[in-house]
């Protein structure tokens, strides 16, 4: 009897529970693809969202939504009452953050999407220059929905190994990390499409200053193990055994692509906080704008150091740059870290340290192939 | 003799009756005559024949074959002496009995014999002239195939018999003979080979099939539930063939096989869940395809019974997971349905199973008709009135079709049916739900037995040794030891070594 009863108080609970799980019907649901944040005057919080429109008879596969609000969440309840399905974030692909923004301190905006379990952390964060609701607002014939640009766009460069990623799992992983700052791409819109100009260096989580694009490969290279992707470099002519001709350019430009690297970063010193840089770049030279006899052996050696040096002061020039804004996005704090015993970093401790930092810089490049012509 | 019984044994167990209530033969004739009348009724094709020496012979027309009555029994007896030592040296009938019992007279007269009764003896003479009806051997219909022989058991007990034996000219090939069914005394056989079988294991199989009770069985498929471990289980535990080369292939594993008079397939016993996805094909291909066909099957058999409640758990609930890419064509059609997902899946698979059933029941003419109203008109026009997404119509199609390729139909039919159960969790409780019916279907495969071994190995418990042809199939050198679940007497099938020239 007894056995019968838990029988049938299982079958009643399977009816009477079924209401107890929230249903999320997709297309009841407004979903987010992208989402930018803006400062207003009044210090609140303008949040402009993006959202995929899956109406068949609708001209425009996308709908913009903003709305005002002292927070993030508030200002998607505020949305909310402009929006005819309950907005969802568990689609977002983008988040986009003003300058502005990431000046006054990104942690409290990138830690709420963290919380939200329905929120990928496979969302590339980015910086604006300039105001993301006019970003978000542009009209172009072009393509049809602005969110899946900017996300392609993200994508496909961060993927082609362009430049750093920057996911929100890594952003907020390089913030709680003591020895490491996290870095964001900045684009800017210009003339109807959105460039990628570079990179912003954020200091725990405010921004204090940009590298471009160039820069940011650079960043790659220090930074990420293999690969990294193409790059043109400009060194002087002098010394090189060329066919003089009037309208030559004063530069000899170069382009490269990565086949393998390898960087490798050491503490040399604990007191003077003299770090070790190698990096091992092995490329392929993929086009050179003057004319110069790859034959011999001699040039491509002549070559080979000459943009050994261009980029050893080039990095040096990055980090130069790094340091004086206080942002250590190579990692050299975690290098520190590994290196020395109790070393109780912190990240305020860290920062105090960082400016003293001395790094030499150590390039072993070779050009593997000079392509198919010969 | 197939008939022969374990008189003894059955007779006691079935009837509850002893040696000494049985009704011994009268001596004079018209009482022969009279009882036998009573037994059966008067029936309308009871033919008794009186000869003029005193023999009296009695058979049901309709059993027993005119012109082997006439050359080998009929005739033969005119000119004999009225005794029963007579009558068996002149019946040239290879299969003759004496009879004490009026019992044994009647069954054997139902089985197609012809009794002799000499007046003033007590003992009858019973010749077996019965006719056998038989549909000629076909080729197999539900597990055909490309490769391997092309022969298929019938309805009759010694031809399978007969099927297996060609197999396997071997003297250790054991039959053991039962009679079941209260009404219907159907003649059961259990083969195996003895030495490699498990004692035990036909031990356990004797008893199970001594302690059936039923007034009749009719088909294999039914003595099967009822030897089975678990009848309320919804997997099948035993495995039925209509292949004489499987049947053999199991005794070969040190399986037994169970036969039934009248019915086309063999049951095979012990198996495991496994077994149920293999096909005799297998051993036939290369082993890299046999590998790729079983994989194949067991991916299709997930695919079938999640892929549909996976579609509505995601659409109900987790809207996150479904790719980007995606999301604009699965809305743009789910805009259109006036139904949640879970009423949408449900009547698209109820309307596939409508279509299945109808199919399977219609006569092949009319079957054709139905699967363009079916798959064309009905498929078609639902969507483009917005009763279906076409996304589900791809998935529910893609899952049934994944149910077909299950080489056995009855775990076929399991796998249709579990995916409703799983539909309506998803559709209620999401991916949650999901992984509560799925943990509900593993423990209870888990819990299942066949004939006492674990119906789940070689997976669980692990032997690994098995798992060389379980779900792939390693080359023949590898797979030459017999599986454990079995518990066979010798675990080498053969030592495997190839010609070096």
């Amino acid at each position: 009897m007894r056995k019968q009863m838990n029988k049938l108080l299982i079958a009643m609970l399977v009816i009477t529970l079924s209401g107890c799980a929230e249903q999320k019907t997709l297309e009841k649901m407004g979903l987010l693809t992208t989402v930018g944040y803006d400062l207003t005057d009044d210090k609140q919080i303008l949040a402009t969202m993006v959202l995929l429109q899956i109406d068949p008879e609708a001209a425009q596969s996308s709908l913009i939504l903003s709305a005002k609000s002292a927070t993030s969440k508030g200002a998607r309840n505020e949305a909310d009452l402009k929006s005819p399905k309950k907005l969802q974030s568990g689609q977002l692909r983008v988040a986009l953050f003003s300058e502005e923004v990431v000046q006054a301190g990104l942690i409290n905006l990138a830690d709420t999407l963290a919380r939200d379990p329905s929120i990928s952390d496979l969302t590339y964060l980015a910086v604006v220059e300039g105001s993301t609701n006019k970003l978000l607002n542009q009209k172009n014939e072009q393509f049809s929905d602005i969110s899946q640009l900017i996300y392609k766009e993200l994508d496909q460069n961060i993927k082609g190994e362009k430049i750093p990623s920057s996911t929100l799992q890594e952003v907020l992983h390089d913030f709680y990390a003591p020895g490491i700052d996290p870095i964001l791409p900045t684009l800017k819109s210009d003339g109807g499409i959105v460039k990628i100009t570079g990179m912003a260096l954020i200091k725990k989580d405010k921004m204090v200053g940009k590298i471009n694009a160039k820069e940011a490969f650079y960043l790659k290279l220090i930074n990420d193990r293999y690969q990294a992707g193409a790059i043109e470099l400009e060194i002087d002519n002098e010394g090189f055994d060329l066919l003089e001709s009037p309208e030559a350019p004063v530069k000899l430009a170069v382009v490269l692509d990565t086949i393998h690297s390898k960087s490798d970063m050491n503490l040399l010193s604990k007191e003077n906080l003299n770090f070790e840089l190698k990096v091992k770049l092995q490329s392929r030279l993929l086009e050179i704008n003057q004319a110069l006899d790859l034959k011999n052996p001699e040039y491509l050696e002549q070559l080979e150091k000459k943009l050994e040096e261009k980029i050893t002061s080039d990095i040096e020039n990055l980090i130069k740059k790094a340091r004086e804004s206080g942002a250590d996005p190579f990692g050299f704090g975690e290098i520190y870290r590994k290196s020395v015993r109790k070393a109780n970093l912190t990240p305020e401790k860290w920062h105090s340290m960082y400016p003293e930092s001395k790094v030499d810089v150590k390039i072993e490049f070779e050009v593997m192939r000079t392509g198919v012509v010969e | 003799m197939f008939f022969k019984r374990k008189k003894d044994e059955v007779d006691n167990s079935m009837n509850q009756k002893n040696l000494v209530d049985k009704e011994l033969i009268p001596v004079d004739k018209a009482d022969f005559i009279q009882k036998m009348k009573d037994c059966l009724h008067d029936s309308a094709d009871l033919n008794i024949k009186e000869l003029q020496n005193g023999f009296t012979l009695i058979f049901l027309d309709t059993l027993t074959d005119k012109k082997m009555l006439n050359q080998d029994v009929l005739s033969r007896l005119e000119d004999a002496k009225a005794s029963p030592n007579e009558a068996l040296k002149h019946i040239t009938v290879s299969s003759t009995s004496k009879h004490k019992y009026v019992e044994d007279v009647i069954d054997s007269i139902l089985h197609g014999a012809v009794v002799v009764h000499s007046p003033g003896h007590p003992v009858i003479i019973s010749a077996i002239v019965g006719t056998q009806e038989n549909r000629s051997l076909t080729r197999p219909e539900n597990e055909s195939q490309v490769l391997g022989p092309q022969i298929a058991f019938n309805e009759s007990l010694a031809t399978n018999i007969s099927l297996i034996r060609r197999f396997l000219t071997n003297p250790n090939l054991c039959n053991e003979s039962f009679t079941l069914g209260k009404q219907t005394k159907s003649a059961v056989s259990l083969l195996y080979l003895k030495g490699i079988a498990d004692d035990d294991m036909i031990e356990r199989m004797r008893e199970r099939i001594k302690s059936i009770d039923v007034d009749g069985i009719l088909d294999s498929s039914i003595l099967v539930q009822l030897i089975e471990d678990n009848s309320f289980a919804i997997f099948p535990q035993l495995l039925l063939t209509e292949r004489p080369d499987r049947a053999c292939a199991w005794i070969l594993n040190g399986k037994m096989v169970v036969l039934v008079d009248g019915s086309v397939q063999v049951i095979g016993a012990p198996q495991t869940f496994i077994e149920f996805f293999q096909s005799m094909e297998d051993e036939s291909v290369r082993w890299q395809i046999a590998t790729f066909l079983r994989v194949l099957r067991v991916f299709s058999m997930i695919v079938s019974i999640f892929f549909t409640a996976i579609y509505v758990a995601a659409l109900t609930f987790h809207y996150e997971i479904i790719p980007q890419t995606l999301l604009i064509p699965l809305g743009e059609s789910r805009s259109r349905v006036p139904f949640p997902p879970i009423i949408e899946a449900l009547l698209l698979e109820t309307m596939i199973e409508l279509l299945r059933e109808a199919g399977a029941r219609l006569p092949t003419k009319v079957g054709q008709t139905m699967g363009i109203v079916g798959g064309i008109v009905v498929g078609t026009a639902a969507v483009e009135a917005g009763f279906t997404s076409n996304i589900l119509i791809i998935i529910i199609a893609v899952s049934a079709l994944a149910s077909f390729t299950t080489p056995n139909y009855m775990m076929g039919n399991v796998i249709r049916v579990l995916r409703f159960p799983l539909i309506i969790l998803a559709g209620f409780w999401g991916f949650y739900g999901l992984m509560v019916g799925f943990c509900f279907l593993l423990i209870h495969l888990l819990r299942q037995s066949s004939l006492g071994t674990p119906f789940m190995a070689p997976f669980y418990p692990p032997r690994f040794e098995d798992w060389r042809d379980s779900i792939i199939r390693l080359p023949i050198g590898w797979t030459n030891s017999r599986p454990l679940q079995t518990r066979p007497l010798d675990r080498v099938k053969y030592r495997y070594q190839k010609n070096k020239k």
